[in-house]
């Protein structure tokens, strides 16, 4: 007899289960846009579509820049492909649709501030694991998981950015960490509004 | 979607299997790792490029995710522990339905508080819909042993949970 088939007695924690079935997860907040660019680099047909592909930067030429040194320390800005904040941070978007349906825009982001946000985590935010980090496939895919920075525009979504290091922002790496967040959402804000 | 092996995955293969599974995947890395969309984001990736597509999607998905979920949570540990810890614990798990009767928060509170395998096994099983056979796969333990997990998670989430759900009822 198949586990799956057990007879189920009748006990009260039964009813607790067909509650929690009606429970629902918090919807995934992907980046379904570096997805379907991956699907259709890798049909040959070309029968898959790749929404507003002109307009991505290339991400090698980021993670290149890293690998030269030659922008380590400078102000770097990252063009972003992103979604307006149609709504609250805290609301993800309930289907992958929605987010496709508002990736109209582009966002501009100056690497140096975000450079700061990774900070606030951990002391060396330069270390190898972060930097490696732009080479995961996903980020090769679609740089860098735009929609995220504005569905999230928080700690947890910044994070995961990884730039070149700033050399210039001595007030920023003084604050303490709380302020320091709060610092950088505000100097962060007016670049998706 | 089937879960008929083909040799590359469409993008509108991937829609579904998203739009069906993605939620309980997600919830499924968080037990572990502090960002786990990341976790399922790369899962995709790797499915993307797996050849030929997997036989059976949705546990090929929930395997991967594990080990992604495991080895953020190993490479976050190196890098501040006790942040990932708070970051995990701080996060809603949960959509908020002011028609269930259950408070979220307990859920959420209880389901961290079960043994790790009788967690992995109610979300695998109660939000994965995978079946016990697919668990015992996943976790590497026997189907029987799987069920007998979750019957007891069950059992304990009831005396947690009890006061709150009769409240509602």
């Amino acid at each position: 007899m198949m586990p799956d088939d057990y007879p189920t007695p009748l006990e009260p924690q039964d009813r607790l289960e067909s509650e929690l079935q009606r429970v629902q997860p918090r919807p995934a907040q992907l980046d379904w846009l570096a997805l379907e660019r991956l699907v259709a680099a890798q049909d040959p047909s070309g029968s898959t579509t790749s929404p507003s592909s002109k307009s991505w930067p290339a991400p090698l030429s980021l993670s290149a820049a890293w690998m030269s040194g030659a922008m380590v320390g400078a102000l770097l800005t990252l063009w972003i492909q992103s979604s307006p904040p149609t709504r609250p941070a805290d609301q993800p978007p309930s289907t992958m649709s929605s987010i496709a349906a508002h990736d109209a825009t582009t966002l501009q982001v100056d690497a140096p501030k975000l450079a700061a946000s990774e900070r606030m985590r951990t002391n060396d935010p330069w270390d190898d694991g972060l930097v490696a980090s732009l080479d995961q496939p996903q980020y090769r895919a679609g740089w860098p998981r735009a929609g995220r920075l504005v569905y999230h525009s928080d700690r947890e979504a910044i994070n995961r950015v990884t730039i070149p290091r700033p050399d210039s922002r001595p007030g920023i790496q003084q604050l303490p960490q709380h302020q320091l967040r709060s610092q950088l959402m505000q100097e962060l804000a007016p670049s998706w509004e | 979607m089937g879960d008929a092996p083909a040799d590359s995955i469409s993008s509108q293969q991937l829609r579904d299997l998203v739009e069906a599974h993605a939620a309980a995947l997600v919830l499924y890395a968080r037990q572990w790792c502090p960002h786990p969309d990341d976790a399922v984001q790369e899962a995709l990736v790797d499915l993307v490029g797996t050849r030929p597509q997997p036989d059976k999607c949705v546990a090929w998905l929930f395997k991967t995710v594990r080990r992604k979920a495991m080895n953020q949570l190993r490479t976050e540990s190196r890098r501040a522990k006790h942040e990932t810890a708070a970051m995990i614990g701080r996060t809603a798990w949960f959509v908020t339905d002011s028609s269930l009767p259950l408070e979220l928060d307990d859920l959420q509170t209880a389901l961290t508080q079960l043994p790790d395998l009788e967690r992995e096994v109610v979300v695998a099983h109660l939000w994965g819909k995978l079946t016990f056979e697919q668990i015992g796969l996943l976790v590497e333990v026997s189907s029987s042993a799987a069920h007998r997990a979750y019957r007891r998670a069950l059992t304990r989430l009831s005396a947690k949970l009890d006061p709150t759900f009769e409240k509602h009822s």
